[in-house]
C-alpha cells in the first residue's frame, strides 16, 4: 500500500483479493493509533 | 532470591581498556544513566539492538566490567565493589564458555568445588538442575562433544546449580536454530517457574523477550527507552523508535500534517489525496499544520470496503479514503 | 539387458582394478618416499659399522666392526657431551616454557600499546643469521663471565627457543574464549587456579609440540656453542668435530657420534609424532 512517499503494511484477511492499483476504503482502528514528535520520536498523549 | 536496582549507572570505556572492537565508541557513553529496578523471582528481558548496551549493563551487574558511575543494588547491599563471586549471581554466556577439560558433570560442579562442598551435596545440587534442563545423559560427556543446544543446556544449568540469587542470561539462544531455539524457550520459561530466581535474559530478538519477560526493557544507544510488560511497550509505546522495535511486521510510521478540514481535524500526507480524521482524544493537542509521525500497526489497518466488517468497526474506527491508492 | 548388466560389470571391474592399481601406487611412492627419506640413516649406520680402510668403497660388502663403537663411546668423554647437551637444550626449554607461557598470555589477553610490533620483534629474533650476533654476544658473554657456562648457552639458546613457542602458544591462547577465564571468575577461581585447571590443559597439545620442536632446535645447534662454549661445556654437535683430525678424518667414528646425536630425536618424535602435528595444526581447543 502506497501512502505518498512511504509505503503502508497492512494485514488482510485470506478470502480477500485486490488487484494490482485498485483504489481501497482503509480505516485506522482510532485506539491504536499512535502520534509521536516528528524530531525528537517522543509520543504525543497516551 | 532477591531485587537488583540499578541507579544512574553509567558506563564509558576509556582508552586503556579499548580494544579492538569498541574503537568506534571510545569517548561515548556505552550506557547511559540507566536506572530501573526488577521485582523479587521477576523475569526481565533487556532488549535492544546490537551496540546499545544492553550487555555491557549485564557484565556491570555480574562484576566483569568496571561500573564508570552509579550504584548497582542487589537486595540492600550496594554491590559496585563487591567480587563477581561474592555477589551471587550466575551468568550464562553467551558462547557456552564451558571448561572444555572437564567432563559436564565437573563443569556444573566446579563452582561447589570452589566452596569446597561435599561430594554429597554437589551430587544432590547437581541431581536437582540436571533433569531441569534435560542435561541428566550428558553428565559424563566433554564439551567440545556437545550440540550448540546442549551446551547452551549446560550452560544454563551450571549458572543455576549454585542457586543464585540473580540469573543472567546472556543472549541464551542466538547461536541456535529455529526449532532448537523455541524448545529452550519453553524450558527456560519451565525452568524459571521452577526456581523462581530473578532472571535477567538479554536478548536483540523481541519474540524472545515478549515471550519469557514478565517486563521488558528496552535500551538504544545507552539509554532506557521504556520498561514495562510486553503488552504495555507493544500498546503504548513512548516513543517512535520502541514503537517500530516492537512488533512484528513493523508498526507503520507515517510522516504526516494534520489539517483542520470541514469535518474536523485529518492526517494529511506529502504528495499523497489520503486523508485520515484525527481521533477525538488528540483534539485538544493539535493545531493546523502541525507535523507529526502517525503510527498505526499493519493489524489496525482495515479494508472498509468489505461491507459488514465496515459495519461492524465503524463506531470504533477512524475512516479513510484513498482516492489514488494502490492496493499493496 | 544382458549387455548392460555386462557393461555394468565391466565398469565395476574396472573400478576395481584401478583402485587396485591406486593403492598399490599409492604404496610404491610412499615405499619410494621413504627409501629416499631413510637413506641417510641407513647409510651412516653402515658408515658407522666399516673401518676406516673400508671407507671409500661403496660396496655393500664389508666386515662390520664395533671398533668405532668403542673408540668413540669407551676412548672418549662423549658421554659427558650427551648429558651436557641434553641439560643444555632441556634447560633452554625449560626457561623457555617457564617465561614463554607467561609471555604469550600476555600477548593474546591484553591491549597496550605496540602489542603487535613486540610480537614481530619477537619473532624477528629468528630471522637473523645467527653468526651476524654471535661475535657481539661472545665478546659481551666473555666480558661479564657467561662465556663456557651452562647458563650462558641456556640464555642465548632463548634466540632459538623463545619466538616458537610464544608465537605458538599465544595463538592457542587466543583461541580461547575469554568467556572461559570470566566464567571460573564467576565460580569463585583465582587467576591462578584456572590458569592450571582449565588453561593448560588447553594449551597442552601446542605447548608440547612447540616444546619439542624447540628442543629439537636447540640441541642441534651449532653456532652457538661452537662459539661460546667449548671448554667445560661441549656439545654433542661439537664433539663430534673432534673426529676430524687434521692428518685423516675418521668418518666411521663422526658416524657414530651422530647416530648417538639423533636418537633422542628420533625416539621423541616417533612416540609424539601424532601430537606434533596435531599441536602444530591447532584446533580441538574450542569448547
Amino acid at each position: 500500500m502506497r501512502v505518498g512517499d512511504s509505503l503502508l503494511n497492512m494485514t488482510t484477511s485470506e478470502e480477500v483479493w485486490y488487484d494490482r492499483g485498485q483504489p481501497v476504503q482503509l480505516e485506522f482502528k482510532a485506539e491504536k493509533t499512535h502520534l509521536f514528535e516528528p524530531e525528537s520520536g517522543n509520543r504525543i498523549l497516551k | 532470591m532477591a531485587q537488583l536496582k540499578l541507579k544512574g549507572v553509567y558506563k564509558r570505556y576509556d582508552n586503556a581498556e579499548r580494544s579492538f572492537f569498541r574503537k568506534a565508541a571510545q569517548n561515548d557513553f556505552a550506557v547511559k544513566n540507566l536506572s530501573f529496578a526488577c521485582e523479587d523471582g521477576e523475569f526481565v528481558g533487556i532488549l535492544g539492538p546490537s551496540g546499545c548496551g544492553k550487555t555491557t549493563t549485564l557484565r556491570m551487574v555480574a562484576g566483569l566490567e568496571e561500573i564508570t558511575a552509579g550504584d548497582i543494588y542487589i537486595g540492600e547491599t550496594r554491590i559496585n565493589d563487591l567480587l563477581p563471586k561474592d555477589r551471587n549471581i550466575g551468568l550464562a554466556f553467551e558462547d557456552y564458555a564451558l571448561y572444555p577439560p572437564l567432563t559436564v558433570y565437573e563443569n556444573l560442579a566446579f563452582n561447589m568445588r570452589a566452596q569446597k562442598k561435599s561430594d554429597a551435596e554437589v551430587k544432590k545440587a547437581i541431581d536437582y538442575v540436571a533433569p531441569l534442563l534435560k542435561v541428566e545423559d550428558l553428565l559424563g560427556m566433554k564439551p567440545p562433544a556437545l550440540s550448540g543446544g546442549q551446551k547452551q543446556r549446560v550452560n544454563i544449568a551450571r549458572a543455576i546449580v549454585r542457586r543464585p540469587g540473580l540469573l543472567l542470561l546472556d543472549e541464551p539462544l542466538s547461536h541456535l536454530d529455529g526449532k532448537m531455539r523455541q524448545q529452550l524457550r519453553h524450558e527456560i520459561k519451565r525452568m524459571h517457574h521452577e526456581i523462581k530466581c530473578t532472571t535477567i535474559i538479554v536478548t536483540h530478538d523481541q519474540m524472545e523477550a515478549m515471550s519469557l519477560a514478565d517486563r521488558i526493557v528496552i535500551m538504544k544507544d545507552g539509554d532506557l527507552q521504556q520498561m514495562g510488560a510486553p503488552i504495555e511497550v507493544y500498546d503504548n509505546p513512548v516513543n517512535a523508535f520502541v514503537a517500530g522495535f516492537i512488533g512484528e511486521p513493523p508498526m507503520n510510521l507515517l510522516s504526516s500534517v494534520i489539517v483542520r478540514g470541514d469535518g474536523g481535524w485529518l492526517f494529511t500526507f506529502p504528495d499523497s489525496d489520503l486523508r485520515v480524521e484525527v481521533p477525538q482524544r488528540y483534539h485538544d493537542v493539535v493545531s493546523d499544520g502541525m507535523r507529526v509521525t502517525l503510527g498505526v500497526r499493519p493489524v489496525d489497518v482495515m479494508v472498509a470496503n468489505i461491507r459488514q466488517r465496515a459495519a461492524r468497526l465503524l463506531s470504533r474506527s477512524t475512516k479513510i479514503w484513498e482516492t489514488r491508492g494502490e492496493s499493496a | 539387458m544382458e549387455e548392460r548388466l555386462e557393461s555394468k560389470e565391466g565398469s565395476r571391474m574396472r573400478k576395481t582394478a584401478m583402485s587396485a592399481l591406486g593403492t598399490f601406487g599409492r604404496n610404491l611412492g610412499l615405499t619410494l618416499y621413504a627409501l629416499f627419506a631413510l637413506f641417510p640413516l641407513v647409510w651412516m649406520v653402515i658408515c658407522s659399522l666399516k673401518s676406516d680402510a673400508e671407507m671409500y668403497n661403496t660396496v655393500f660388502r664389508f666386515t662390520p666392526t664395533l671398533t668405532n663403537y668403542t673408540a668413540v663411546l669407551l676412548g672418549t668423554d662423549y658421554f659427558k657431551a650427551f648429558f651436557q647437551n641434553l641439560a643444555v637444550a632441556g634447560g633452554a626449554v625449560i626457561l623457555t616454557i617457564l617465561a614463554g607461557v607467561p609471555a604469550a598470555y600476555a600477548l593474546a589477553r591484553y591491549d597496550f600499546k605496540k602489542k603487535e610490533d613486540l610480537a614481530f620483534q619477537i619473532l624477528s629474533f629468528k630471522f637473523a643469521p645467527e653468526i651476524l650476533v654471535i661475535l657481539p654476544i661472545f665478546i659481551i658473554f666473555q666480558r661479564i663471565g657467561l662465556y663456557d657456562t651452562y647458563f650462558g648457552l641456556i640464555w642465548v639458546y632463548q634466540l632459538i627457543t623463545m619466538p616458537l613457542v610464544i608465537w605458538v602458544v599465544r595463538g592457542y591462547f587466543e583461541e580461547i574464549s575469554v568467556e572461559v577465564e570470566q566464567a571460573a571468575q564467576l565460580d569463585g577461581y583465582k587467576w591462578f587456579d584456572v590458569f592450571f585447571n582449565i588453561l593448560v590443559p588447553l594449551i597442552k597439545p601446542g605447548l608440547v609440540a612447540s616444546g619439542l620442536l624447540a628442543f629439537i632446535f636447540a640441541w642441534n645447534s651449532f653456532t652457538f656453542p661452537l662459539v661460546l662454549s667449548g671448554f667445560k661445556i661441549q656439545t654433542m654437535t661439537i664433539t663430534s668435530l673432534r673426529y676430524i683430525a687434521s692428518d685423516t678424518v675418521h668418518y666411521g667414528q663422526v658416524a657414530v657420534a651422530s647416530l648417538v646425536a639423533v636418537s633422542p630425536e628420533i625416539i621423541a618424535c616417533l612416540f609424539i609424532q601424532k601430537h606434533l602435528v596435531r599441536g602444530l595444526s591447532f584446533g580441538a581447543v574450542k569448547g
